[in-house]
């Protein structure tokens, strides 16, 4: 019988063991391949760069609709020339893809222990030590449910998440491991003073929250892209400590934004509640969607 | 040095070019080789993505970010490899590997060959997730923009390619020990 840790031991082991170079008649030949290749143009490069999202997409495709019924329209009904002698066409239209796939493998509220795609409705955690039920629409999923964190993701949003995690400590800075820094408290006010003091992040003002029962204080944070530290461009955020499964460390790199709450639960813990995208520029369309979710959640038993 | 080769070949100079990828070469080809498995796979994916960066190369705007660019393409182009792959083999059974399958001293728990049968079932994306984890060494911030996802993404997904790895390598187990194959 392994264990993952059993696992996680042995991989980084096995897959040093292997062929390190590349023969020269595959390099020469990709160097072949290299000089009869032309480089595009800029131009062309760029406009495709912003990532297509399902949102996206769908404004294409109305765009492009539209498009096509305003020359269609154009070309068939002008009133100064009425002779073309062909009626109008029927424009076509496409409507926008009604929702993401869907799979009648669906995790029922009745199966907190379920995870993947979640049936629309009010749903109970299976694993996580501090438990709570949420609501979510039609698109979501549960990927992760394990002792240490939950994470909720939307089936169109690849970059997005919200995540649940207990018992946040800050992660040693330097060197930048996920290890707990030495000398910071675990309270909600020590974790948000902390976080707000990093010279690392740009933060907003801390304010108070009120999440499903806990009382808190809720901040959006994102790295100052100027910073340099000591964790290869990221800023090292939180770690866990103990035996609650999936505590590897936290941190925020120049592409992510983040929303954290961090919300008194009693008895010495705090619940920290994450909304968290890539790119930037996705944040605030995510936090509208995101923000009822996280409001429906419930700690009290 | 890299900065000053990056932007020359940025400015259509091919020399700069392969001076800056034959530096690169061998550690994107055992990249490729440990996602793919294959050495001829893993050498066509390592040409796709040198010819790619060169062709894009002026979409690249900071070239301070080269190496992590470069990185990304590669395993994208991986993953696609591995994905045609995998739709073409989906309806072949996987056969033992050839040889004996003793255990080893690499763990004391799984040989090899339990390793590679069980890696070689996961999708192409959990394959490269642990390629990049512990093979590069890359932290889950540098997953996370490698593969264009959030970290708490990256750390989830890992989360679950372990999981999907143990998974694997038990069914493996199971197989051979059904099978009458020395697990």
């Amino acid at each position: 019988m392994t264990t993952d840790r059993d696992i996680e031991r042995i991989l980084g082991r096995w897959l040093a063991d292997g062929p390190l170079e590349v023969s020269d008649r595959a390099f020469d030949e990709a160097v072949d391949r290299v000089r009869r290749t032309r480089q595009r143009p800029a131009w062309r490069l760029l406009w495709r760069q912003p990532p297509m999202t399902t949102p996206f997409r769908l404004a294409a495709v109305a765009a492009a609709a539209i498009l096509v019924a305003v020359v269609g329209i154009s070309l068939t009904a002008r009133p100064n020339d009425p002779g073309v002698g062909v009626g109008p066409t029927p424009t076509p239209t496409q409507e926008p893809s009604p929702s993401p796939t869907r799979t009648p493998n669906l995790c029922q509220p009745s199966e907190p222990r379920c995870t993947g795609l979640l049936a629309a409705g009010v749903h109970s955690t299976g694993a996580i030590i501090t438990p709570f039920t949420f609501e979510v629409p039609d698109g979501w999923s549960k990927p992760l449910d394990v002792s240490g964190s939950v994470n909720l993701e939307p089936l169109d949003g690849p970059g997005s998440l919200i995540g649940v995690i207990p018992d946040w400590v800050v992660a040693s800075q330097d060197p930048c491991t996920s290890a707990p820094e030495p000398g910071v408290g675990r309270t909600v006010a020590d974790l948000v003073s902390w976080l707000t003091a990093h010279p690392g992040l740009i933060a907003t003002v801390p304010e108070p929250a009120l999440i499903g029962g806990l009382d808190g204080q809720v901040v959006d944070i994102r790295k100052d892209p100027d910073w340099t530290g000591a964790c290869d461009g990221a800023v090292n955020l939180f770690t866990h400590t103990g035996t609650i499964d999936d505590g590897g460390s936290w941190d925020i790199n120049d592409s992510t934004s983040m929303r954290l709450w961090f919300l008194d639960g009693g008895d010495g813990h705090v619940v920290n509640i994450i909304i968290e995208t890539t790119p930037i520029g996705a944040f605030d369309p995510f936090v509208d969607v995101a923000t009822p979710i996280v409001e429906s959640f419930d700690f009290t038993p | 040095m890299d900065r000053d080769l990056v932007e020359a070949a940025q400015h259509g100079d091919q020399e700069a070019y392969v001076d800056l990828v034959r530096a690169r070469a061998d550690h994107l080809f055992a990249i490729a080789q440990r996602i793919l498995r294959d050495v001829d796979r893993a050498e066509d994916a390592l040409q796709d993505a040198l010819v790619i960066a060169w062709r894009d190369l002026r979409a690249l705007r900071d070239p301070g970010r080269f190496d992590a660019w470069l990185r990304r393409l590669l395993v994208n182009v991986c993953l696609a490899q591995a994905t045609r792959e995998r739709r073409r083999t989906a309806h072949l059974r996987v056969l033992p590997i050839d040889g004996p399958a003793a255990p080893d001293d690499i763990a004391g728990v799984v040989d090899r060959d339990q390793l590679e049968r069980g890696f070689r079932r996961l999708p192409p994306d959990q394959r490269a997730l642990l390629v990049l984890y512990h093979f590069v060494g890359y932290s889950h911030a540098e997953i996370a923009e490698t593969l264009d996802i959030p970290v708490g993404t990256a750390r989830s997904r890992l989360h679950h390619a372990h999981r999907a790895m143990r998974a694997a390598v038990e069914a493996d187990a199971r197989t051979g020990i059904l099978g009458g194959r020395p697990a």
